[in-house]
């Protein structure tokens, strides 16, 4: 197993149980088990919990990811082990999470760890072929397509329609949810996942081009695209791969050369996340430094190794200068031309490039481990990893909750699968019940195949056998031919001689002949060359007749021959014809064999393939069992819901009952509101008639015209406020209440003032005579009287209808000003009953301070209080001593300043000023003072002058010794009152109130029986003193101060 | 830079024929037995340049001739210009495979802040 780059070592112990939160964030805990010299596995930690396992498996580079290596690693530590922490940050394991994703249990866990964006970028940057074409591996993906502006680019695998189509709808689809991504709360890097059905759809999109992939409905698509950035990791086009020198891009740091200047700059761009490159020197000689988000990736140094390229780097009199690339720029390790540049081997040369001393390059190794430590253990597991395979479950499926029935666990894809399996199983079957029969028709076959070729060979023996006899005929034939030919050649050869011989005997002849001519002398000679000649032909007979016997002879022997070639041909034909025969048998028969074999590997399969089904078929029979059981179980719980059925049977029987009952209620209700029905209706004939009234009524000239006109009065809304203020705050409003009845009375004279003409104008009877008579007068008629009411309602009463709201809101400004002075008297009746004055009358006046329109009388009479008050002061005073008299002048000095404020109000004096107390006086308002002469104005009513009089109300002395009356209850809880006698009433208001004011025709007369009061009062007063009572408490606070020395 | 890009090129499903020439009509680089010459290429370049003149279309990108082939004729970089041609040839897959190797262009010329 490998480890996992070093960071910050956790000195703690440490405890892996489940549950168990470590005392780190993140990080990893390996396991050593025994004394092995390489770790067992690894825990990775995110925020102190273990979420990754990863351990050997079988051997050492099959390696075991999540659950199963948590089971391993749990049953390893059983035995003697121990576990080291380390601790790094959360991008360290991100990183790690990049590469180990198997290592994690749930994918979940592993969201948030590194940058999701990157996913879909990293997709989009490779090759879309190669992308769908690696996507058809997947089991659980079904198929994919990529398309450009609705225009198909490729596609894989299973789709559920025409890619072309596809392409267009998937088009417009990632078209439309990325003109709403935004408005959703995404990002463009975002994908969607579509579940329809069976199946779910991830989409996806990088500017114009959207990749659809189609897969099981439960698939995971976050692990799906991981897994498929990580296969096609390597394949992806790097910036500037292989170049000499990297192009310059946004400046970010300019500085001097040196070690630990590029130690600086490599710190700040691993500060700033740089992806670009450090730059020393501008010449052809110029080095670069390629990074990615801060760590060196790779060099390019024009064609130098890399110890030159690290001097060039580190050279101080070099300027240093950090670019930036442009955003999306891929650089990589592919990136650059020094291709000995390893992350490890750069910390190293940097270290060590431009010094000698051990101890700055410890401090400068120590520095640089501390930026890219983590980093380049990352790349040795990188490394690593690439040699090893990590074994992966399937995609993780969430367990059922534990209540809830079992759930079938089977993966969608899986459960296709199997439906395939079967369906092609079953067809299987079908084919091997028809290759079973082709298999006995093709045994049968070969059983005649054979048989045949018993046949053929047995036959082929027998021609063997003639072609044996034929071809020793044969041999003899020829023999017999090559002795024809010897002895042919023999004839031939003598003929020739023969021939010479003749030649030579002609010759002979000729010389002969010669020799006869010359000898034609000598007879005997003659005779003797006769015979000679004789003998001669004979001999030429002779062995011409034997050359033409011979010559028969050789051309019999020739037709022998030819007729024994034919012979041995025509049986070299049948051999040849009886061979092919025999190799078409032979292969038909290997054919039939062959055919006999497959047909036998066939039937095994078909075996194999029926056992599966029959383990298939078992299995299903488990899942029927399952089946029945849980029927069982749902017959119980329907019996459970019968019983409980019935008692809602029941408790509906019971509510039947109630139901009747409610009927019954019902139907006396029913009967009620039939009732009230009655009463409605006729309530609405009511109506009814009343409208009809106020139709006839609406004939009336002046009604109309008040109808119509209402725009008059609504200057009375403010007013109205006023009043309905005034009377919630508990002061008696008889006197509004009066000054409102009183103006409708005015309101009601001039309506009827004005309506008068009109009235008797229109009186029905005139009007039906002029309507007979001359229709159009009379409708002129009714129009100059409506004209006239409207013009006349509209000025005059409209004018009189202002002046009295005017009159109105001048009466209630009195009103709060009375209302201002009863408080204030209020207060002046305490503080004189503080003073000493008698309680009973201030009692009495006290309970007048809530009327207003008694107000000019409690005035008067707390005047007269105060009056009394301070006369008794005054003569006290020279008969105290002097600090009793400075004692006593204060309180004088108060009750004077009360006399004063009394006095201010104009209430005491003579007549109260005022359009309230006008009215009161005299029952007229000012409008009709002012406006109307005395002989037109509306008579006022006696009862409403008394009612708003200034009287007071005063407390009935209540005497212990009286008997009580005896109480008669009458019904309804009413008591009978006495009746009032005229005479008793009468001499209580002497007893009690100092003066009563009657209505007066008159201002004069008023004020002389005020004066004449006035005179009475003095003259009282100065004829007997009033004994004075002295308030104890006022006695007790005069005795204190008397003691004080001033 | 342009060979690699023409290697690409070549290597795009159902591209048989692949040629790459620039604005002054100079041949980069070519695959034989091209059914069509430079001069002729250049021609109906030409001639579709001066249709999208003429209906105002703006600046000629990319031609596509489909007939027994299928032929596209692309600008692939600053007066460069790839011309793709064969049977059973997909137009999404050609035009995709010319981006891309549009942006291999683009991504190794200097980035101007």
């Amino acid at each position: 197993m490998f480890d996992l780059p070093h960071s910050e070592q956790i000195d703690e112990e440490l405890d892996v149980s489940p549950g168990t939160i470590q005392p780190f964030e993140n990080g990893y805990i390996t396991t050593w088990v025994g004394r092995r010299k390489t770790p067992y596995g690894h825990r990775l930690i995110r925020a102190g919990r273990v979420i990754g396992w990863l351990c050997e498996g079988d051997s050492a580079t099959k390696l075991l990811g999540g659950a199963d290596a948590r089971k391993a690693l749990e049953a390893a530590e059983e035995g003697s082990h121990r576990l080291v922490g380390y601790a790094c940050s959360l991008r360290g394991l991100g990183s790690l999470a990049t590469l180990i994703p198997e290592a994690f249990e749930f994918q979940a866990d592993v969201q948030g760890l590194s940058s999701g964006s990157s996913l879909t970028d990293r997709l989009f940057a490779r090759n879309i072929s190669a992308v769908l074409s690696t996507l058809e591996g997947y089991d659980h993906v079904r198929g994919a397509l990529a398309a450009d502006q609705g225009i198909l680019i490729d596609s894989a695998g299973d789709l559920p329609g025409k890619a072309e189509e596809l392409a267009t709808s998937i088009s417009s689809l990632s078209d439309s949810m990325a003109s709403h991504q935004s408005t959703l709360g995404g990002t463009e890097q975002g994908y969607a996942t579509l579940k329809m059905g069976d199946a779910s759809v991830l989409l996806a999109s990088s500017s114009t081009i959207v990749i659809a992939i189609w897969t099981e409905l439960d698939t995971n698509h976050a692990r799906l695209l991981t897994d498929l950035t990580a296969q096609l990791d390597g394949e992806i086009g790097t910036y500037a791969e292989g170049a000499a020198t990297l192009p310059d891009g946004f400046i970010l740091r300019e500085g001097k050369g040196g070690s630990d200047a590029v130690m600086s700059m490599l710190a700040a761009s691993l500060e700033e996340q740089v992806t670009g490159h450090l730059k020393a020197g501008a010449s052809d000689k110029a080095v670069s430094l390629a990074v990615v988000k801060g760590i060196p990736v790779a060099m390019a140094a024009n064609g130098q190794s890399f110890d030159d390229a690290m001097m060039g780097l580190t050279e101080s009199k070099r300027i240093l200068k950090l670019h930036r690339l442009a955003s999306g720029t891929t650089v990589s390790s592919s990136t650059g031309d020094v291709e000995a540049f390893s992350l490890q081997g750069f910390v190293e040369a940097l270290s060590s490039v431009r010094t000698r001393s051990e101890k700055r390059k410890e401090s400068m190794m120590h520095r640089l481990m501390t930026m890219y430590g983590f980093e380049i253990g990352l790349d040795l597991v990188r490394q690593q990893r690439s040699k090893v395979s990590i074994q992966i479950d399937g995609a993780e499926a969430s367990k059922g909750l534990p209540a809830a029935s079992p759930v079938a666990g089977v993966d969608a894809g899986l459960r296709r699968r199997l439906e395939e399996a079967e369906l092609r199983s079953d067809s299987l079957l079908r084919t091997n019940a028809g290759l079973t029969t082709q298999l006995q028709d093709a045994e049968k076959q070969r059983t005649e195949a054979l048989i045949r070729l018993d046949e053929i060979k047995e036959s082929s023996g027998d021609q063997s056998v003639t072609i044996q006899s034929k071809n020793d005929e044969l041999n003899r034939v020829q023999v017999t031919v090559s002795e024809s030919r010897t002895r042919m050649e023999q004839a031939e050869e003598r003929a020739d001689r023969l021939m010479r011989r003749v030649s030579e005997l002609e010759h002979q002849l000729s010389e002969r002949a010669g020799e006869l001519a010359k000898a034609l002398g000598n007879a005997t000679s003659s005779e003797e060359l006769r015979n000679e000649l004789e003998e001669l032909a004979s001999n030429e007979a002779s062995t011409r007749a034997e050359l033409e016997s011979n010559a028969q002879k050789l051309s019999s022997v020739r037709d022998q021959i030819d007729t024994e070639e034919r012979r041995l041909r025509a049986l070299e034909e049948q051999i040849t014809s009886m061979r092919e025969r025999q190799a078409t048998m032979q292969s038909k028969s290997n054919v039939s064999e062959e055919k006999v074999r497959a047909a036998e590997a066939k039937l095994d399969q078909i075996d194999a393939e029926t056992i599966a089904s029959r383990r298939r078929a078992e299995e299903e029979r488990n899942r029927l069992a399952e089946d029945e059981a849980r029927r069982m179980q749902l017959h119980s719980e329907m019996r459970e819901l019968m019983t409980e059925r019935r008692d809602i049977l029941t408790e509906l029987g019971n509510l039947g009952a109630r139901r009747g009952n409610a009927e019954t209620e019902l139907s006396g209700l029913i009967s009620r509101a039939e009732a009230l029905t009655e009463a409605h209706e006729e309530a609405v004939s009511d109506i009814a008639e009343a409208e009809r009234l106020r139709a006839r009524l609406s004939e009336e000239p002046l009604a109309q015209a008040l109808l119509n006109d209402d725009s008059t009065f609504r200057g009375l809304g403010p007013v109205i406020e006023r009043l309905e203020q005034a009377r919630t705050l508990g002061y008696s409003v008889i006197l509004l209440d009066r000054a409102v009845e009183r103006a409708l009375q005015v309101v009601q004279s001039t309506v009827d003032h004005i309506a008068a003409t009109p009235r008797n104008l229109l009186s029905s009877e005139v009007m039906t005579l002029l309507e007979r008579q001359v229709p159009q007068t009379a409708g002129a008629v009714r129009g100059l009287a409506r004209w006239s009411v409207q013009q006349r309602l509209e000025n005059q009463l409209g004018e009189t209808v202002g002046h009295l709201i005017l009159d109105l809101e001048g009466i209630l400004e009195d009103y709060d000003r009375s209302i201002t002075m009863l408080r204030r008297m209020r207060n002046v009746l305490d503080q004189l009953g503080q003073l000493g004055a008698p309680p009973e009358e201030i009692d009495a006046l006290r309970m007048n301070c809530m009327r207003p329109e008694a107000l000019p009388s409690v005035a008067v009479e707390t005047r007269r209080l105060i009056r009394i008050a301070l006369d008794d002061i005054y003569l006290e005073a020279d008969q105290r001593d002097a600090g009793e008299a400075i004692a006593l002048e204060q309180t004088a000095g108060v009750l004077e300043e009360l006399l004063t404020q009394i006095d201010a109000s104009g209430l005491t004096k003579g007549v109260p000023r005022g359009s309230m107390w006008d009215f009161q006086r005299d029952g007229y308002l000012p409008f009709e003072r002012t406006a109307i002469p005395v002989g037109q104005r509306t008579p006022v009513m006696d009862d409403m002058i008394q009612h708003i009089q200034p009287t007071l109300v005063l407390d009935e002395s209540v005497s212990l010794d009286a008997e009580p009356a005896p109480e008669v209850i009458t019904e309804g809880g009413w008591e009978e009152m006495p009746a009032p006698v005229d005479e008793e009433v009468a001499a209580v208001e002497e007893e009690h109130v100092s003066e009563v004011r009657r209505p007066v025709e008159e201002d004069r007369v008023d004020l002389e029986a005020e004066l004449a009061r006035l005179d009475a009062e003095r003259n009282v007063r100065g004829a007997k003193s009033p004994e004075v009572k002295v308030d104890p408490h006022l006695a007790a606070l005069e005795n204190q101060l008397s003691e004080l020395d001033f | 830079m342009l060979d690699s890009v023409f290697s690409g090129l070549c290597e795009i499903k159902d591209a048989r024929h692949v040629r790459l020439f620039d604005q002054f009509g100079n041949e980069l680089a070519t695959t034989k037995r091209w059914p069509e010459s430079l001069q002729e290429q250049r021609a109906e370049l030409a001639q579709c340049a001066s249709v999208a003149t003429s209906l105002g279309l703006g600046e000629l990108h990319e031609v596509w001739i489909e007939s027994r082939r299928l032929t596209v004729i692309d600008q692939i970089d600053t007066g460069v210009f790839a011309a793709l041609s064969g049977k059973n040839g997909t137009k999404g897959i050609w035009r995709y495979q010319l981006a891309r190797q549009r942006q291999r262009i683009n991504a190794t010329k200097t980035q101007v802040i």
